[in-house]
């Protein structure tokens, strides 16, 4: 039956022939009719220039402009009201811009790979978020960001002026204008957000959470007396932990926000250090292991398939965690956390008080224009519009006035009486809009605000001495890859504190060991080198 | 056959061949479609694939994809898991399967046969993802009914989720638990085929109930068995994605031994987007399953002694 | 076959009983836990663990999950999605494998490798995307949960292998009449294949109910959301629940029981018609694979 078998892979020759031919032919014709089906009248190159020739007069003419509809890409699930919400906010945008708003959301667990097979497939959208701690490098090395240099300032004029454009060259790439960087905190000093009433119980004021082996101490101390409380101190975001085993130090990653990357600065001097090998991250390790060894750490985390583990607004039985200062949150969950436990009051430290924290004053969060859209320009507008336009602002950030907020001033909101976050319409500021265009919570505690007044305060942080360095990852790409491969998979169980003393000393040289072999030196040497370069200049 | 009858034949069929063809179109076309349009992405494999230029327009690269993977140190487990696991699920499958079906088959009373092979059968049907929540419920460190038994009884916890060394043994028994019921039921059957007269014959022969198993009923299984291990080996090289990602999902620490070909191609799409790699490692793959299909198909050839094997 | 009265026999006979009583309790038994765990207080889930009886009876997660707004409607979309497909794809795939069972079709082991190479090549994720958003254009339609799963190969395998079984002669009796190969497929060749066809319309009927990855793929609206799915983000994103509830009825969300009483509810269809297809579905599978 040789022949039979020989006959089938020819004919299977022949189909892959034929199936490259014809798909060829499907995608060039593809290619040819999308961009006049997508947009009748001009095509899209042309309606980036139209844009482009009303340049002069600043206010682009409403009449002269085809109506489009501009799609959004975000994490998250789709909040309450949306239809309404967006009926409303797309009657204003086509008034303004002839654009209405479409958002796709997203589930935080998949958003990373959705993107990234979306931007693969050449799908048509527009616009989306993106953001270091997320995968802004991948998406920005492969193509997946379009440049927006000379679109930005003439279409965004408002957005482009008020970020500055000392700003935005801070957030250049390469030399060019790629995701439009959204300021929000400096940097992340760490914080503990604990239950006040409880910690007044044994006798604990808020200056006696100095060090995270105060927060760590005093955990032990309450799930020892009391077994149905929690102490839930792992990380459960990004950073945490890598945050934790700084402590107290001036820190950089390269580049900024990825943490995942080997090589950054400490202390603000200008040689980078494989941060997996100093002696501060062996021993948030060893904190990590006492606390997972004495109940302090849900011993599930390494099984759950859960992003959001914890609902802060209805877990009553976590004492705190350590994680990102607050930005406005502790009234609301006072209020949410003290209906299921009557008392029940929370309050925040920030542990890095004394140290000034440097920074390359970068965002860390980015909207980022996708290189299949039609009309850059008009999301541009868009943008402008939601930075500039105060009334649109809310609608998109907050929904409608009275079902989903009240407005307290001008800068402030509520929800209306008997709901909260999870019944109204809500998206996050950080993904389109600086902070200080947005409202904070009206119920925001003096610590919330103290806490904000911070965080975003160049005073308080350090100008780094590589402020304006980018990293190009083109020479170590392949040990980039098989690094962030070993990364991943020892990362997570790490800083669990998983185990043994005895084995996490030996999956912890295991890891480095790893490391080496993945070329970790050579990502350290090729940093080392460019940031070297950089500062000769 | 002389020309003559040929025409004939070919004058009689060809009216009908033409509707057999028609209605085998629609199949024909959904493959073409689904699987052969898209084989064309494994030149993806050879390109440096960025998003502005796509499938067609993004450079050349040659061999670098396969080069970044077979120099990766992943290469050697993750080929490795894939076998290991397969050669688990397909021993112990066969066996436990084989085995029930045997014993089943020696339960007399009709009813209890049926609610037994109904009950085994059940887990067949539950999804991946409702098995991983099943299994949370046994494996959770504090919660679980594992942990809950151990403690009750004086023992040690244990954490599964920490302890990469038992969890072939937990994907075997949750496979055979999954899918013991469906191979029952296919060995059963062929039991049930094998023609009374040869149990007659050796009764005749003074055979005990224990002997006519042995000496008749198995050899009469092996065919059965043959084909479906040789089907089962065709796919040695293809991971079950579905039950492992559901039940280890991110969990590094069970990487070093629950990490197979297909979970790896995914997590390298997700957390790279290297997309010229992933497609380097599914070729990898398919050309290995395709060696795998040939030899298996070539063993049975040798086994049975006829001109065909099992697939062709 | 006599009955064998040996004490020997009778042995063998009690523990067989017992063996197979603990498997099948065994197979039942994480059904139990999860059906125990959702009448179970929230409370006591997250403290005690999850058992068997619950300590503490309450209906209170069922409350909560018939007040969630998207699980009618992703059960609607689950029925629907498995009933339209589990048609079509019976149809497409009963059309293939007759052909295919003829063995004076010419080029019939041509099509064969041509539908066996499917089973080893794929060209991965991203083709498979594009082509289906991109130039099927079926992203975020009902349809996209159903066409790429219509023809498996395996089932058509198996289903080509019963019709095999089916003898020639009545087939070819009919021919001789006059019938064409379509009448005879439909006249004759159905009615004969009920089993083979409850077989392979169950695997159909499963895939789509238990399918969440075209879902993940292509769906973007609620309104398309299939039970599956609803599942995973609930289990990914446990805050997921209290927003689709009412939460000022509850004081604490029952957030595990949620999930415990929506997994009762995603099995409960296949619970329900299982047992009454089972007989069909023993013969047409054991027919059909038996023969290879």
């Amino acid at each position: 039956m040789k022949k039979v078998f020989f006959k089938s892979a020819l004919l299977l020759l022949a189909v892959i022939l034929a199936t490259v031919g014809c798909s060829n032919g499907k995608g060039n014709n593809a290619d040819r009719s999308s961009p006049p089906a997508a947009s009748p009248e001009p095509s899209a190159t042309s309606g980036a220039n139209t844009a482009v020739s009303e340049d002069n007069s600043k206010e682009p003419s409403p009449q002269k402009q085809e109506q489009v509809s501009l799609k959004l890409l975000l994490p998250g699930d789709k909040p309450q009201h949306y239809d309404e919400v967006m009926k409303v906010l797309n009657e204003k945008l086509t008034e303004k811009i002839q654009a209405t708003l479409d958002i796709q959301y997203i589930p935080w667990d998949s958003y990373k790979d959705q993107i990234l097979v979306k931007l693969a497939a050449g799908e048509n959208f527009d616009f989306y978020y993106d953001g270091w701690w997320q995968n802004y490098a991948q998406v920005l090395s492969k193509g997946g960001a379009l440049d927006i240099s000379d679109l930005f300032e003439k279409n965004a004029p408002d957005l482009y002026n008020g970020l500055t454009a000392a700003y935005v060259d801070t957030n250049r790439y390469n030399g060019k204008i790629y995701g439009i960087p959204v300021p929000g905190p400096l940097e992340y000093p760490m914080a503990y957000i604990y239950r006040a009433d409880i910690a007044e119980k044994y006798g604990y004021t808020p200056d006696m959470f100095k060090t995270k082996e105060d927060v760590q101490n005093f955990a032990f101390k309450v799930v020892g007396e009391d077994k149905s409380r929690i102490a839930k101190l792992n990380g459960e975001f990004t950073g945490n932990y890598q945050a934790l085993a700084f402590l107290g130090m001036q820190r950089e990653y390269i580049p900024s926000n990825d943490f995942n990357s080997p090589g950054m600065l400490l202390n603000n001097e200008p040689k980078v250090i494989n941060q997996f090998e100093t002696d501060y991250y062996k021993s948030v390790l060893t904190y990590a292991n006492k606390g997972y060894n004495g109940g302090l750490i849900d011993k599930d985390s390494l099984f759950s398939k859960s992003t959001v583990t914890t609902d802060a607004n209805t877990d009553a039985k976590t004492i705190g965690g350590i994680g990102n200062p607050s930005e406005g949150s502790l009234g609301d969950r006072t209020a949410a956390i003290s209906k299921i436990e009557p008392g029940a009051r929370f309050e925040q430290v920030l542990l890095e008080q004394g140290t000034k924290m440097v920074s390359s004053f970068k965002a860390g969060n980015f909207t980022v224009l996708s290189p299949s859209s039609n009309h850059p320009d008009r999301v541009l507008m868009l943008l402008n519009l939601i930075y500039a336009d105060k009334d649109i602002r809310d609608t998109y950030l907050y929904g409608i006035e009275g079902q989903d907020f009240v407005a307290v001033g001008d800068n402030q909101y509520k929800y209306p009486d008997g709901l909260d976050r999870t019944k109204v319409f809500q998206n996050e500021w950080w993904m389109v809009t600086p902070w200080k265009n947005a409202r904070i919570p009206a119920t925001a505690t003096d610590t919330d605000k103290a806490s904000i007044a911070y965080i975003t305060d160049t005073n308080n942080f350090v100008k780094s001495v590589i402020a304006g360095f980018e990293f190009n990852p083109d020479a170590v790409k392949s040990e980039i890859s098989k690094v962030g491969a070993v990364v991943t998979e020892y990362r997570k169980v790490l800083e669990s504190g998983a185990g043994t003393s005895a084995q996490l000393e030996s999956r912890y040289a295991e890891f480095l060991a790893k490391l080496k072999k993945a070329g970790v030196d050579k990502i350290i040497a090729e940093k080392q080198r460019q940031i070297d370069e950089f500062l000769k200049k | 056959m002389n020309a003559k009858t040929r025409a004939r034949t070919a004058k009689s069929l060809l009216p009908g061949q033409g509707t057999l063809y028609l209605m085998a179109l629609p199949g024909i076309l959904f493959f073409f479609i689904f699987s052969y349009l898209p084989m064309f992405g494994v030149i993806l494999a050879f390109k440096n694939y960025n998003f502005a230029g796509g499938i067609f327009g993004s450079p050349w690269a040659g061999f670098d994809n396969f080069e970044f993977f077979f120099t990766s140190p992943d290469l050697y487990r993750i080929t490795f898991n894939t076998l290991f696991l397969n050669f688990l699920f397909i021993v112990f499958g066969t066996l436990a399967a084989v085995v029930t079906a045997v014993l089943l088959n020696e339960i007399r009373s009709k009813v209890s046969a049926r609610i037994f092979q109904t009950f085994i059968f059940f887990p067949y049907f539950i999804s991946w993802i409702v098995v991983s929540l099943f299994l949370g419920t046994f494996l959770s460190s504090e919660r679980g009914i594992i942990n809950q038994l151990l403690s009750a009884i004086g023992l040690d916890r244990v954490e599964f989720m920490n302890s990469p060394g038992i969890w072939p043994a937990i994907l075997v028994v949750v496979y055979l638990w999954k899918s013991t019921g469906y191979g029952l039921v296919i060995y059963l059957a062929a039991i049930t085929g094998i023609n009374p007269e040869y149990y007659e014959a050796a009764r005749i022969d003074g055979a005990s109930r224990f002997q006519q198993i042995i000496r008749i009923l198995l050899p009469q299984l092996r065919p059965t068995v043959l084909i479906l291990l040789i089907l089962a080996v065709g796919r040695i090289f293809y991971g079950d994605f579905g039950m492992i990602y559901a039940l280890v999902g991110d969990n590094g620490q069970l990487y070093t031994t629950t990490d197979v070909i297909d979970t790896y191609v995914f997590r390298s799409l997700r957390t790279y987007g290297d997309i010229g790699m992933t497609s380097a490692v599914g070729l990898y793959q398919s050309l290995m399953g395709f060696l795998m299909v040939v030899l298996a198909n070539w063993i049975s050839k040798k086994l049975s002694d006829e001109k065909k094997g099992v697939l062709y | 076959m006599v009955e064998h009265k040996s004490v020997s026999y009778r042995l063998f006979n009690s523990i067989n009983y017992l063996f197979f009583s603990v498997i099948g309790i065994a197979c039942l038994v994480p059904f139990l836990i999860v059906l125990g765990s959702s009448f179970e207080a929230e409370q006591n889930l997250k403290e005690a663990g999850f058992a068997l009886i619950p300590k503490h009876f309450t209906l209170y997660s069922y409350e909560t999950v018939f007040q969630l707004n998207s699980v009618m409607q992703s059960f609607l979309v689950s029925v629907t999605v498995t009933v339209i497909g589990t048609l079509s794809a019976l149809l497409v795939t009963s059309l293939l494998a007759y052909p295919l069972s003829q063995r004076e079709m010419k080029f019939r082991s041509l099509i064969l490798g041509y539908v066996l190479i499917t089973m080893l090549f794929s060209g991965g994720l991203v083709p498979w995307y594009i082509l289906i958003t991109k130039y099927l254009l079926l992203k975020d339609t009902l349809w996209v949960l159903i066409v790429p799963y219509l023809v498996n190969p395996f089932n058509m395998f198996v289903l080509k292998s019963f019709f095999e079984t089916i003898p020639r002669e009545i087939v070819e009796s009919a021919r001789i009449d006059g019938a064409g190969h379509f009448r005879s497929f439909l006249n004759i060749v159905i009615p004969l294949s009920t089993p083979g066809l409850a077989t392979i319309g169950l695997f159909y009927a499963l895939a789509y109910w238990n399918d969440w990855w075209l879902s993940l793929n292509f769906i973007e609206s609620d309104k398309l959301m299939p039970v599956q799915l609803l599942l995973k983000k609930m289990i990914s994103n446990l805050t997921y629940i209290s927003s689709q509830i009412d939460t000022s009825k509850f004081i604490q969300v029952p957030a595990n029981g949620v999930q415990m009483a929506t997994t009762i509810i995603s099995i409960g269809p296949i619970f329900l018609v299982y047992p009454y297809i089972q007989k069909y579905f023993v013969k047409g599978l054991t027919i059909g694979s038996v023969k290879g």
